[in-house]
């Protein structure tokens, strides 16, 4: 097989590099502060590489999702603990290593088994014109396992409520700084905008409801870091929370009572069902994210 | 290339692993569960890209999308509890 | 005619979660709901018993590889049937508890409750591999949050090592799940089985997924993080997490060890392994449950013995395609006798720490002369945990002895009859203390009646249902 380097592979080892260098840094580093850090540069390392291999849907995800809100929940962490690391006993280390290793021979003997094949992608290119979304990976989410996803915005939806009842009094941090207050104000309804854009956007493009939801948490978070207070009333936010899990639910409830089937959207009412169950995943997962930082109600 | 992100994701797998083994203190546990997550969505999304279609195939893509979500929240359960944690014992 | 659909299993328990926020009719809407759930898991079980054929659905009509499939034959109805009973009499049980104590906790706990109920009946329909990785998830973490809830210390410690090991599990299982599409390109339990009748290479991703399921089912030696997390909870979480929430894992290896894993010589020497850590779990989970002076952590350390069963029969599971029928009733009986037993001395349990407001078995009130209902509660689960004739516990282990013998396993039974011993003496301490007659022990607090009735009646059932095990298992092997 020869081996030839041009100027994409040089890319995919750099990135690669610098990947796995961050974890590296990440995981050896003694300050916890410096290993949040590069956490946050590998979740951006990660997405970019994932563009590189053509998964730009999932890239946004990991990016705002993956490496920022989560960032952000460590760095909450970081400020809020003892920053101590001790030493593990060599005896640990040692096992811990050695089977860390086993497993590393372990998967490149696996690695020779896979082969290169078509997989569900040949079904899925098939029916994507019965799905009612034009993008592949939408399809996959909302139309032919959408029932993974109902339980996924469940998941999203149960740990935010379940932080909730753990009834920690944060108190708020914030910044009282005008300048962020009027920027918050002003970039708040383009973020609710362009967010709005970007799940709409994932019926033929990239895009989709997690992101344009993650992005519009940004926003309120931004907003409520500059010590303002939403203008809506507390009942309403719960219910926007509810939002995604409650539609989802109901939607797929109707169409099993009226004979459908389970989550089975009629050929003609795919897309409307899709686009409603988006709108829903996208104020919910915005306003979900939003309740995590804010840490009440 | 796709052999070259196999092994990085394996990479990734094994050094979070012995990290987390290791690791004393929560928070870097947490990082390394997180890291050893991305391990294996590179290893999904590598898949994803191995077919013989012109598109890489959908249905990897929409899993390590749940996933993430998944992770965001058992993350953010981690981090509440963490935190609580702390507050108690000061 | 509204047809009956297995979504509504599901998506019943998510939308009760839900209203179950709203208050203040909070416990009006947990009971109604609790109720429906019920019904609608009874009618699916007696849906088994009547077609011979499993009932499978596709979800959103598409099949699979490209959809998600869920499928409801004996065993999995049996099984629904099994969560409704458990669920039904916990919420029986946690109206009246939340009433008296853990006020605020009482304002969350039913949307875990009901969560915990779809995540149950979500995870024993589905036949998709990756759909079984949510389900799993949306159980793990809603059993971290209910350790969690009373907000202690030693809760929040045993929730959060619960989280991290649960999360490594997940991650493991997931990494098992890519490397099987990797080399076969199906998640649908079904097909894959069709697909791996004559290869090899399905046994890389079976470590990292065994691994996983092993550390979710808290199999030696990845048990530390049960007891912790089971005893330092309230009851009627405790009474669900041990009950119910740590038997998916054991049921996805007995599928696919029974209906998706080939004939191959590596596999028989994994089940070896698995059975020796089955025994030592047996061993060590009683060894330990003898030793302890607490309720609570005694139940723990009695459920990581009592799953030890269920991993020592997986030799069984491997060689005993003759005899499929009898290693399910036996599998299914014992996951059976052993929720309803242990929900119930949970419960119970949770009675005594209401009365005496401790946790020790030295100061459990003597129940025999003060509240005789608790009493018959903890005699008839422990019974059934023993194994003691006339209850389903003794039909399970007479199953699986049955079944050892006629496959040549003799060993296996001896240790079994062994663990039934060893189950005998943790459980006489508890009863011994219920007929203590120290003065100081007769408390004269009342427990609320629904508390104790619903215990007492699941325990009963735990031992009754020995009696009808005949029409319980009729139809467990159709599909």
């Amino acid at each position: 097989m020869l081996w030839q380097t041009g100027k994409k592979d040089m890319l995919d080892l750099a990135l690669g590099l610098m990947l796995f260098i961050s974890a590296l840094l990440s995981l050896h580093s003694k300050d916890t502060m410096k290993s949040g850090v590069f956490f946050i540069i590998f979740g951006f390392l990660s997405g970019l590489i994932w563009v590189r291999l053509e998964a730009p849907d999932v890239a946004l995800v990991e990016i705002i999702l993956g490496s920022a809100i989560t960032g952000l929940l460590i760095f909450k962490l970081v400020k809020g603990s003892k920053q101590k690391d001790l030493k593990a006993f060599t005896f640990t280390r040692l096992w811990a290593g050695f089977i860390s290793f086993l497993i590393l021979i372990f998967m490149l003997f696996h690695l020779t088994t896979i082969e290169r094949q078509d997989r569900i992608a040949s079904l899925v290119f098939e029916n994507l014109h019965k799905s009612g979304v034009d993008s592949a990976v939408n399809a996959v989410l909302l139309n032919f396992r959408g029932y993974d996803t109902l339980l996924e915005v469940g998941v999203i939806t149960l740990a935010i409520f379940g932080l909730l009842s753990l009834g920690l009094k944060r108190e708020a941090y914030y910044w009282d700084n005008p300048l962020l207050k009027g920027f918050s104000r002003l970039s708040l309804p383009f973020i609710v905008f362009f967010s709005l854009y970007i799940t709409y956007l994932g019926t033929f493009s990239v895009g989709g409801a997690f992101q344009g939801g993650a992005l519009l948490a940004g926003g309120l978070v931004l907003f409520a870091l500059a010590g303002q207070a939403l203008p809506l009333k507390a009942s309403i936010i719960y219910i926007f929370t509810m939002a995604g899990l409650g539609v989802f639910s109901l939607i797929g409830l109707l169409y099993a009572l009226l004979g459908y089937g389970f989550l089975t959207y009629p050929l003609e009412l795919s897309t409307i069902s899709i686009m409603i169950i988006e709108l829903s995943i996208w104020i919910s997962t915005a306003f979900l994210l939003y309740t995590a930082y804010s840490g009440k109600l | 290339m796709i052999w070259f992100y196999y092994i990085l994701a394996i990479l990734l797998v094994i050094i979070s692993l012995y990290h987390f083994i290791v690791a004393r203190n929560y928070v870097k546990r947490l990082i390394a569960l997180n890291i050893l997550g991305s391990g294996v969505f590179l290893f999904f999304i590598t898949t994803a890209k191995n077919t013989n279609t012109e598109s890489p195939d959908p249905v990897p893509h929409a899993l390590v999308l749940t996933g993430i979500v998944v992770a965001v929240s058992a993350t953010a359960i981690a981090v509440s509890l963490i935190l609580h944690l702390n507050k108690e014992e000061e | 005619m509204i047809s009956f659909d297995l979504g509504y299993l599901i998506v019943l328990p998510l939308l009760a979660s839900i209203f179950s926020l709203i208050s203040p009719i909070r416990v009006y809407i947990a009971l109604a709901f609790s109720l429906l759930s019920f019904l609608l898991s009874v009618y699916s079980f007696l849906y088994t018993l009547r077609d011979n054929t499993p009932l499978y659905q596709w979800i959103g009509g598409w099949t699979p590889p490209l959809g998600i499939g869920l499928r409801l034959d004996g065993l999995s109805g049996f099984f629904l049937l099994m969560i409704g009973i458990v669920s039904l009499f916990v919420a029986l049980y946690s109206i009246s508890f939340f009433n008296v104590e853990y006020k605020r906790q009482g304002r969350f706990f039913w949307f875990f409750f009901f969560f915990l109920w779809a995540g149950l009946n979500a995870f024993f329909l589905s036949e998709d591999l990756f759909n079984l990785y949510v389900a799993l998830e949306v159980l793990s973490l809603t059993a971290v949050i209910l350790v969690a809830l009373p907000g202690y210390k030693k809760a929040i410690k045993a929730s959060l090592n619960y989280l991290f090991l649960s999360i490594l599990a997940s991650m493991f299982y997931l990494l098992g799940i890519a490397m099987l599409y990797a080399n076969y390109g199906v998640l649908s339990m079904s097909l894959l089985s069709q697909k791996l009748s004559d290869t090899q290479e399905f046994i890389y991703a079976l470590f990292p997924i065994t691994i996983a399921l092993a550390i979710k089912s808290a199999l030696l030696p990845f048990h530390f993080w049960l007891p912790p997390a089971h005893s330092s909870t309230v009851a009627p979480a405790s009474a669900l997490l041990s009950s119910l929430v740590i038997k998916p894992p054991a049921y996805l290896m007995l599928r696919l060890w029974m209906e998706v894993l080939p004939k191959d010589k590596s596999l028989e020497y994994l089940s070896i392994v698995l059975s020796i850590m089955g025994a030592l779990a047996i061993f060590i989970g009683s060894y330990y449950a003898i030793r302890q002076k607490t309720i609570k952590r005694l139940l723990a350390y009695s459920t990581v013995a009592q799953m030890g069963y269920l991993f020592i029969m997986v030799p069984l599971y491997y060689h005993g395609e003759i005899l499929k029928e009898a290693v399910l009733q036996a599998f299914a009986l014992q996951v059976f006798s052993h929720a309803l037993a242990k929900a119930s001395m949970f419960l119970s349990s949770g009675n005594a720490i209401y009365v005496a407001k401790r946790d020790e078995l030295s100061y459990m009130p003597g129940f025999a002369h003060s509240h005789p209902f608790t009493f018959f509660a903890l005699f008839f689960s422990g019974a059934t945990l023993i194994g003691l004739p006339l209850s389903a516990g003794f039909v399970a282990k007479f199953l699986f002895l049955e079944l050892s013998i006629k496959l040549g396993f003799f060993l296996h039974g001896g240790i079994m009859l062994l663990g039934s011993l060893l189950a005998s003496l943790y459980v006489y301490p508890i009863w011994k203390e219920c007929f203590s007659s120290h003065p100081t022990k007769f408390y004269d607090k009342p427990i609320p009646q629904l508390m104790e009735i619903s215990a007492f009646l699941l325990g009963f059932l735990a031992f009754s249902s020995g009696m009808i095990t005949g029409f319980l298992l009729e139809g467990i092997a159709r599909g």
